[in-house]
């Protein structure tokens, strides 16, 4: 190199890019987090403080857990946000009077069994919270199907049992007359899943951020209702509102470990789970299938993203492309008088 | 807002930055030594046949071409040879050699060989000259202009794109040129649609330089040029100037996985580079010295001319010096540049610019599938995946995904949420991938 000079401060090198977006995964978290707190108010609001409580309790076991599995582990712990989204998330699909004890459980569950075990944050195959609430159903089946009706104010301890709409929906006369109550959450059901409004306000969030995209909610919600509206006897509208479809469709479909990652494999997927959730509802023994279709669709995630791969720029199907490869051949040989270096010529050419 | 964010549009949107332009290009002093690799260009080294003690001047050859794919390079002032040594590589971090030559300050020229009639040039000769002019692609990927310009008789080159884009950040050197040098890039078209035998030509430039597109549709319309040359303004995205991404744009061709734009009739050319093929033919000035950016972190950022093979810090020091705390040395834009290892280290053909940072890389996380990589990518590939492979070791797996195809445009890292260095896992993959086949 030339001489020294005076100023041999050191340098630092590394790869291009210099710049970097804003994002990080901790943000994106955080967001998530913030539109995770409208579907919050909402339980609080329709099914009592006790609500918030199974939260705090879900969220502190989450972080507790993932703190301790890392230790087990030997890894770093950071604080990136996502056990506090799996806290939330669970507590949200859980019955408003679930014992703490239950809550703690589920939520050990959810980290330590279905997100720690398999690598921590990016490497699990299911849904952390959905997985962990399906654990719950089938371990304490009569805790997860006692539901209440709406308190009538946020401090009341009531619980005057009740049954879901969707549970005892297709007894009404008319589901068209429930509309309004669903829109709004004041109807039995999970802390977080009865106001369709205050998930969608909170889905918009993360859409207008840019956290998620709208393939899989749209595609998924428009899958069950074009679904519903088919099949004679079922009302589309309410098969939409009713249940977890929403609070599935924008905050645990989407997420962004457990579903596919290009925009062809997104589509399948929540078509899938859209097809399964009208299965499950209309023709299966449960009166709710969100959870399980999404369930059901992860774990064809890895087999979706393995064999539906964007069609790269420039791609040629193979019996072109062996045509091409002769002429390429022919090319090289009168062009190219260094092959070992011709390689990265052809790809930076041009590029500024 | 991502709402519709359809296949069309992948890309980025990083701040431009392009916060010098509209200063005028200014001549940085002559160096007092030079430091010439006699790799500047992409293809074989140079051959050196000067050597220690030798008297130079300006515009001399003082290496020839390598081979076919492989320019000469000319002494860039007038002075003494004093020693060939070692050196890294500011491109590819190889070893190479280069020639250093002390200056005498006096900026002799060479005779220079002016054709008396420019115009009446043969084709022939014409190439010959801007093989003999040194000139590669300026852009930064100095891919050697004589070879674009003559295409195996098979492939039949029906349009001329000219690559005005200039998506990378911070850079503005095309930009002032198109502004200052416009009537010699039409003219550097000129010549290169009558070697191709082609009469169609597009110069395309991204819509945030209004007044280049003005100057330029002005300067076409007024000249009497043979042919048609449209000028396109495109939408600002990075990478518009790719050379793949810019002529799917403007023609909806897709070059195969693999090939180069003459595979579908096309060459592709940097407005800086036409504007040597101009100096080359109508002045007989081979390639000594070129238009850069200086920018980031120095107290005054400027567009410069300066002789290729000046250390960096006589250019910096010329813009009023690093601010305090800056600690990366870039060469290019910051999206695609290479970072250097000294603020000595000497310019060459392809320095497009000189970016000053402070380091602000951060420690990578988990990558969380979040598909923003998938989502950006111009080519259309899945970058996790070449550093799901890479990690793995899996070398053989990464060609299932294309890697070949992939132009480390950056925008795959750019966006990670985890801030995964994809592309460095992506050189990775491709170096092994590279040593496997040659083995």
């Amino acid at each position: 190199m030339a001489e020294e000079t005076v100023d041999q401060k050191r340098l630092v090198v590394s790869t291009s890019p210099h710049i970097h977006d804003k994002k990080n995964t901790k943000k994106v978290m955080y967001v998530v987090c913030l539109a995770l707190l409208l579907p919050i108010i909402g339980g609080v609001y329709f099914f009592g403080i006790y609500s918030l409580l199974v939260v705090l309790v879900s969220v502190i076991t989450a972080i507790t857990t993932e703190f301790l599995a890392k230790r087990l582990r030997k890894r770093e712990f950071i604080m990136d946000g996502s056990a506090v989204v799996t806290g939330m998330l669970f507590a949200l699909v859980l019955p408003p009077r679930i014992p703490l004890w239950a809550v703690i459980i589920g939520a050990a569950f959810c980290i330590a069994i279905v997100k720690e075990a398999f690598g921590g944050l990016g490497h699990n195959i299911f849904n952390p919270a959905l997985a962990g609430r399906a654990f719950i159903t089938v371990s304490f089946a009569g805790l997860m199907t006692s539901w209440i009706a709406p308190v009538k104010s946020i401090i009341s301890l009531d619980s005057i049992t009740s049954a879901t709409p969707l549970g005892e929906g297709f007894s009404y006369g008319s589901t068209s007359d429930l509309y309004i109550d669903l829109l709004f959450g004041n109807v039995g059901g999970c802390i977080g899943e009865t106001s369709a409004l205050f998930i969608l306000i909170g889905g918009l969030l993360l859409l207008a951020t840019g956290v998620i995209k709208w393939r899989i909610p749209v595609v998924y919600i428009g899958t069950v209702f074009l679904l519903a509206w088919l099949i004679p006897g079922q009302d589309p509208v309410f098969h939409i509102l009713a249940g977890g479809l929403f609070l599935g469709a924008f905050f645990m479909a989407t997420d962004y470990v457990t579903c596919p990652m290009t925009a062809k494999g997104q589509f399948i997927f929540a078509f899938g789970a859209g097809v399964l959730v009208i299965l499950i509802r209309v023709y299966g023994s449960m009166p709710e299938g969100v959870a399980f279709s999404i369930l059901l669709m992860n774990a064809f995630t890895p087999l979706i993203d393995r064999h539906v791969k964007p069609k790269p720029y420039g791609y040629i199907p193979p019996e072109k492309k062996s045509r091409f490869s002769l002429k390429k051949k022919a090319k090289t040989t009168d062009v190219v008088d260094k092959p070992d270096q011709d390689s990265s010529t052809d790809k930076k050419e041009g590029k500024k | 807002m991502s709402l519709f964010n359809n296949e069309k549009s992948h890309g980025i949107h990083p701040p431009g930055n392009k916060i010098t332009s509209n200063k005028k290009i200014e001549r940085v002093p002559l160096p007092k030594q030079v430091i010439l690799p006699l790799s500047q260009h992409i293809g074989a080294p140079s051959k050196a046949i000067v050597k220690k003690g030798d008297e130079v001047k300006v515009g001399q050859k003082i290496a020839e071409a390598g081979g076919f794919v492989s320019v000469p390079i000319h002494s860039t002032v007038s002075g003494k040879v004093t020693k060939v040594i070692e050196m890294v590589s500011s491109v590819t971090s190889n070893i190479g050699n280069a020639i250093v030559i002390e200056a005498d300050g006096k900026d002799d020229w060479v005779k220079i060989d002016k054709p008396s009639n420019p115009d009446k040039l043969s084709k022939k000769e014409i190439l010959n000259r801007v093989k003999e002019a040194g000139i590669v692609g300026l852009g930064g990927a100095t891919f050697p202009t004589h070879v674009k310009l003559q295409p195996p008789p098979d492939k039949k080159i029906d349009t001329i794109i000219i690559n005005g884009c200039e998506c990378e950040p911070f850079i503005t050197s095309d930009h002032r040129l198109m502004l200052e040098h416009g009537e010699e890039i039409l003219k550097g078209l000129e010549i290169m649609m009558k070697v191709l035998d082609c009469n169609e030509a597009y110069i395309g430039i991204e819509s945030n330089k209004p007044d280049a597109i003005e100057n330029m549709e002005k300067i076409v319309s007024e000249s009497n040029i043979s042919g048609e040359v449209i000028v396109e303004s495109l939408p600002a995205q990075y990478p518009m100037g790719a050379e793949k991404t810019l002529l799917k744009r403007i023609l909806g061709r897709e070059v195969p996985i693999g090939g180069l734009p003459m595979d579908v009739g096309v060459v592709v050319q940097n407005v800086g580079t036409l504007k040597a093929i101009y100096d080359a033919i109508y002045a007989g000035i081979p390639l000594v010295e070129r238009v850069l950016t200086v920018s980031g972190a120095v107290k005054e950022p400027k567009n410069v001319i300066s002789r290729f093979g000046t250390p960096a810090s006589e250019i910096i020091d010329y813009c009023g010096g690093t601010t305090s705390n800056a600690d990366v040395v870039i060469f290019g834009g910051p999206m695609m540049g290479i970072a250097q290892i000294s603020f000595d280290t000497p310019t060459t053909k392809g320095t497009n610019s000189i970016l000053i940072q402070k380091n602000n890389k951060e420690v990578e996380s988990n990558c969380i599938r979040c598909g923003t990589c998938v989502e950006n990518c111009p080519m259309n590939l899945m970058p996790l995946m070449y550093v799901a492979y890479v990690k793995k070791n899996m070398y053989d797996e990464l060609k299932d995904y294309w890697i070949d195809n992939c132009v480390e445009c950056g925008s795959c890292s750019y966006g990670c949420p985890a801030n995964i260095p994809l592309v460095q896992y992506i050189k990775v993959g491709k170096a092994e991938l590279q040593k496997r086949r040659s083995k």
